[in-house]
């Protein structure tokens, strides 16, 4: 409990979502013609047919108490059921691994910090929103947020209930048109904050080697 | 029979026919504080009870040992299988609260409250932390952690916590949680309470019902069996443990015990008066308890209120007195010429045996245990009716069958022939009597009283394995001691919990110590934590806040970053109120030790009381602190098992030699004053004599332990033992004619019969019941017949006038 952080379950929602669309590869988009639910299936179809995948990410988070944008970028690697690797290889190395109900957290020069999601609330959450995702599930989140689809395509999400408002007020997904993989994930904070995520050179079912989900060296 | 013996015995149906119906009306009260000796302990038993120590129920569900190992995770089945057993256990308006999962989220809640109220929280050795994280270095290493953790993908959501708890003070104090664990060895995966291993997962719960009644226990465990019937995946066991096994334990052993032995006894006593007087009508002897009991019962319901099933019990065993005096009736009445009368000499032996045996009981009296009390009036009431009816119905009875003839006239010819020869070998009978004696003196000073009543108690193989795994799966595997702070106000009972905590801090006695101290503080800790808080800051803010500011723009934040801090630092800290953390996520540990008690005893209405318990081992190493603890806080009460075993130990022991010595000089006052002759006298304490030395010489070769079973057995065989001496030696003063010899035999056989084959019973209580029937009537008896008549002056005739 010495760790303990804040929820961040909306923010891992937006990761999960992330996640789910990359694996939407083989889809061709007729979203003006498909409804919300109809655009969720055919996501949820499209990834349920991934067993791994790897891209690059670039995140910047414009928040008030940094001076100036900050940009971090690195790679994601997942291989389903439960294995995860969110890597920032820029500016700062750090790593955080899922691997079923273990995980670690390291940074440059830092501890390696083994963490169990039995023992650790907020890794938790991170991963039951995450394993929900990956395993096409995401609709059971309906009932924490509100779903709009726009034109584009873009998904707006826009939480529902109190805890979830109180850190994030809306999330705006664009979608590449044609393989219905998101581009870039918005999440807008109350009070003005932003991050932005972006994803590119996305590879589907690639070998992951296995230390990469048990160890935190770069590969 | 005249219309006078018409009225008084309707009269005495009557009264035993309302003694019935009231008596089936009486409430059993299972009130284990009936049993022990004064207020003082029946009040620390109390505060046990209020803390819900005795009514608690522990289950701990394993997996099967064939199952893989899940290298330390719990398994989903065995959380399930908690999770639903906690539901259905909750469900059931048997358990007052189930303990089996914190709530959802139940960090994040706590994570706030804490940092509310961190400045009434933090003590000096906290504030010494938090100076250390404020040096400049690691105040750097701390906000580069934060840009970190920021950037993060857990990161997405923190940013209000880390500007609000930029060095992490909040992770400071939620290490003091660690102190309501106290010797449990148990962590926290998904809100449940799971072992270090991960297969074993906890429960708890607390009985609306007293679980010491063996009622009470078969039905809850009924309950909790069907419970795990539809809760428990398969591969998940369930160990029940605390005092529910241990009741149903007990009480299996006694009724298997009594199953087995009872009817061996009631055929046995059948067929030894069958055989022996021919009469069937003699079984009616046996029945005058039973008769005499109703109106007793009902009585003691009357005077006392409320009965205790103990003093039930065992006060319905010593009505068993009452056959001695229906025996001597019916064996005096079949031998005497005028049938249907008693004898001049049998009525003074009679009263002067009632007498002696009513006195005992009256002494009884005025012992500390309420049991007791309770279990001597039952007998004094009960004796009396049952010398009444038999005074009344057997002369009547035994009158029919006429002169003694036949087996019958033969049996008293043959106690007669025992007495022509009594007088032989004198000088060796007497030198035997008196070694016995010594023997028993000499071994009674290595007797010792146990006061645990834990030696009665009778776990199976099953619920001492049990046992021995929780014990091994979640520690706890010291005798903890109690120290329980009781006051009307929950900002007192805080502080006095608060000084047996800074004694302990002292001390340096924390180790394995489970304490709300450092959670919920008193008012007056709160306030010197607070009056410190204030003045660090006041000290260190105006130089910190640059220091802050610059470790913010080298670490990449701007210099405002953590302004909501600073901010936070200067809003008027809120006091905790008591209830802060009681209804909580916490409250499953809280419950454990803070509880608010009705106490009907105070005032006249329901005044409310509030106690809290600090657990400490009960070893060699906190001996002192907890004399001290018990010396110097006023309030607090220390629950030692150990110190509570000398304590009742004390007690008891001081007040049977109290009684017994009282009971004694007033019997042989009695005696004294009916025959205003020493010789007489010593022959009828002979018996008494004989059983008491017989009874210690026999506890001393047997590990020399004396327990409650024992003294209380030991007065019925006083009693009784009193009693075969004043038949005899009034017998032999009267001009020896086996009638008292016979009569006495038979009473001590059927005793022996009825009671002497619990010895082989194997429960202890039961065990000790029986054994000390036997070893004391067992020397009483032969000591009556052979010993007594030698230590009269030698009749002038020897004619048995028969």
């Amino acid at each position: 409990m010495k760790h303990l952080r804040l929820p961040i379950f909306l923010a891992l929602f937006i990761f999960c979502f992330i996640v789910i669309a990359l694996g939407s590869f083989s889809a061709v988009a007729e979203e003006s013609s498909l409804g919300l639910d109809d655009f969720l299936g055919r996501v949820e179809e499209n990834s349920a047919s991934i067993s791994s995948f790897s891209c690059d990410f670039t995140q910047v988070r414009y928040l008030t108490i940094f001076p100036k944008p900050v940009q971090f970028s690195g790679r994601l690697s997942l291989a389903k059921p439960d294995k995860l690797r969110w890597e920032f290889v820029e500016p700062l190395p750090s790593v955080l691994v899922l691997n079923g109900k273990k995980g670690l957290k390291c940074s440059e020069g830092g501890p390696i910090r083994e963490f169990n999601l039995d023992l650790d609330p907020v890794m938790r959450l991170v991963a039951g929103q995450l394993w929900a995702w990956t395993s096409g599930t995401y609709r059971d989140l309906k009932d924490d947020f509100d779903f709009e689809l726009l034109p584009g395509p873009v998904l707006v999400f826009s939480p529902v209930t109190n805890g979830a408002a109180s850190f994030i007020s809306k999330i705006r997904v664009v979608f590449d048109p044609d393989l219905l993989q998101p581009l870039s994930v918005e999440i807008r904070e109350p009070g003005g904050d932003r991050t932005v995520i972006s994803f590119s050179g996305y590879q589907r079912d690639v070998d992951l080697p296995a230390a990469l989900f048990t160890e935190c060296r770069s590969r | 029979m005249t219309s006078r013996s018409i009225i008084s015995k309707l009269l005495l149906l009557a009264v035993t026919l309302v003694g019935i119906y009231f008596s089936v009306q009486v409430k059993l009260d299972e009130d284990a504080l009936d049993m022990l000796p004064g207020p003082a302990l029946q009040g620390d038993f109390r505060l046990l009870q209020q803390l819900g120590m005795i009514n608690r129920v522990f289950i701990s569900l394993e997996l099967e040992s064939d199952r893989p190992d899940a290298e330390g995770l719990a398994s989903p089945d065995l959380l399930l299988s908690a999770r639903l057993l906690g539901e259905n256990l909750a469900a059931s308006p048997s358990f007052s609260d189930v303990f089996y999962r914190l709530p959802q989220g139940y960090e994040f809640h706590l994570v706030a409250g804490l940092k509310k109220y961190l400045p009434v929280l933090a003590d000096n050795r906290d504030l010494r932390r938090f100076k250390e994280l404020m040096t400049p270095e690691l105040l750097r290493e701390k906000i580069r952690q934060d840009y970190l953790d920021l950037n993060s993908l857990a990161g997405l959501a923190m940013r209000q916590q880390i500007q609000q708890d930029p060095l992490g003070f909040t992770g400071v104090v939620l290490e003091k949680l660690t102190a309501l664990r106290g010797g449990m060895r148990l962590t926290i995966r998904d809100g449940f309470f799971v072992s270090g291993d991960g297969k074993h997962c906890l429960l708890w719960a607390e009985s609306s019902t007293p679980l010491t009644s063996s009622a009470n226990a078969a039905l809850l465990s009924q309950q909790i069996e069907d419970a795990l019937a539809v809760s428990l995946k398969d591969g998940v066991k369930a160990r029940i443990i605390g005092p529910l096994p241990h009741t149903l334990a007990n009480a299996n052993t006694i009724r298997s015990d009594l199953g087995k032995l009872l009817p061996v006894a009631v055929i046995a006593l059948v067929l030894f008066l069958l055989v022996f007087l021919r009469d069937w009508r003699a079984l009616l002897l046996v029945a005058m308890p039973f008769f005499a009991a109703p109106p007793a019962i009902a009585l003691l319901a009357l005077v006392y209120g409320k009965v205790s099933a103990m003093a039930l019990g065992f006060g319905i065993v010593l009505l068993g007195i009452g056959v001695d005096f229906a025996v001597h009736i019916y064996v005096g009445c079949r031998s005497e010429q005028s049938s249907a009368r008693i004898s001049k000499d049998l009525r003074k032996s009679l009263i002067m045996a009632f007498l002696t045996t009513i006195t005992v009981f009256a002494v009884l009296l005025l012992s500390k245990v309420p049991a007791h009390r309770q279990m001597a009036y039952l007998a004094i009431v009960g004796l009396s009716w049952a010398l009444l009816l038999a005074w009344q119905l057997i002369p009547g009875l035994a009158g029919k069958r006429g002169c003694p003839s036949g087996v019958f006239g033969a049996r008293l010819s043959g106690a007669s022939g025992l007495i022509n020869h009594g007088w032989q070998l004198r000088p060796f009978k007497l030198l035997l009597w008196l070694l016995i004696l010594a023997a028993g003196v000499a071994s009674w000073p290595s007797l010792h009283y146990n006061g645990d009543l834990r030696t009665l108690d009778v776990p199976s193989a099953s619920v001492k394995n049990d046992e021995r795994v929780f014990l091994k799966t979640w520690g706890g595997d010291q005798e903890q001691a109690f120290v329980v702070a009781v006051a009307p106000e929950q900002g007192k009972v805080l502080d006095i919990n608060d000084q047996v905590y800074e004694i302990l801090v002292k001390e340096d006695r924390l180790a394995e110590v489970q304490s709300l101290a450092t959670l919920l503080p008193g008012p007056i800790r709160q306030g010197k934590n607070l009056l410190r808080w204030q003045a660090f800051w006041q000290q260190r803010l105006t130089a910190f806040r640059p220091q802050l500011e610059q470790a913010a723009i080298e670490n990449g934040f701007t210099r405002q970053a953590f302004q909501p801090f600073i901010d936070w630092l200067a809003i008027e800290p809120a006091s905790m109120e008591p209830g802060a953390f009681l209804d909580g996520p916490l409250r499953p540990f809280i419950n454990s030790l803070f509880r608010r008690a009705v106490e009907p005893e105070l005032g006249s209405g329901r005044d409310e009381v509030f106690l809290v318990a600090t657990v400490v081992p009960d070893n060699r190493q906190n001996s002192d602190v907890l004399k001290r603890i018990n010396r110097e806080v006023p309030g607090a009460t220390v629950l030692s098992n150990s110190r509570w075993r000398q304590k009742v130990e004390a007690d008891l022991k001081n007040d049977i030699h109290r009684l017994f010595s009282l009971a004694a000089l007033l019997v042989i006052a009695i005696c004294t004053l009916f025959f205003r002759r020493l010789r007489p006298v010593i022959g009828v304490l002979a018996p008494v004599t004989s059983s008491l030395a017989a009874m210690a010489l026999f506890a001393a070769l047997t590990g020399g332990e004396l327990n409650i079973m024992h003294a209380l057995m030991g007065i019925m065989v006083i009693g009784l033992s009193v009693d075969y001496g004043i038949f005899i030696v009034n017998s032999c003063l009267s001009g020896l004619d086996g009638r008292a010899f016979m009569a006495v035999s038979i009473c001590a056989i059927s005793t022996l019969s009825g009671f002497g084959v619990l010895g082989f019973a194997t429960h202890p209580a039961l065990h000790a019941l029986g054994v000390t029937v036997l070893v004391g009537i067992g020397a009483a008896w032969p000591t009556a017949l052979f010993i007594t008549p030698l230590l009269l002056a030698r009749p002038a005739s020897k004619e048995m006038g028969i």
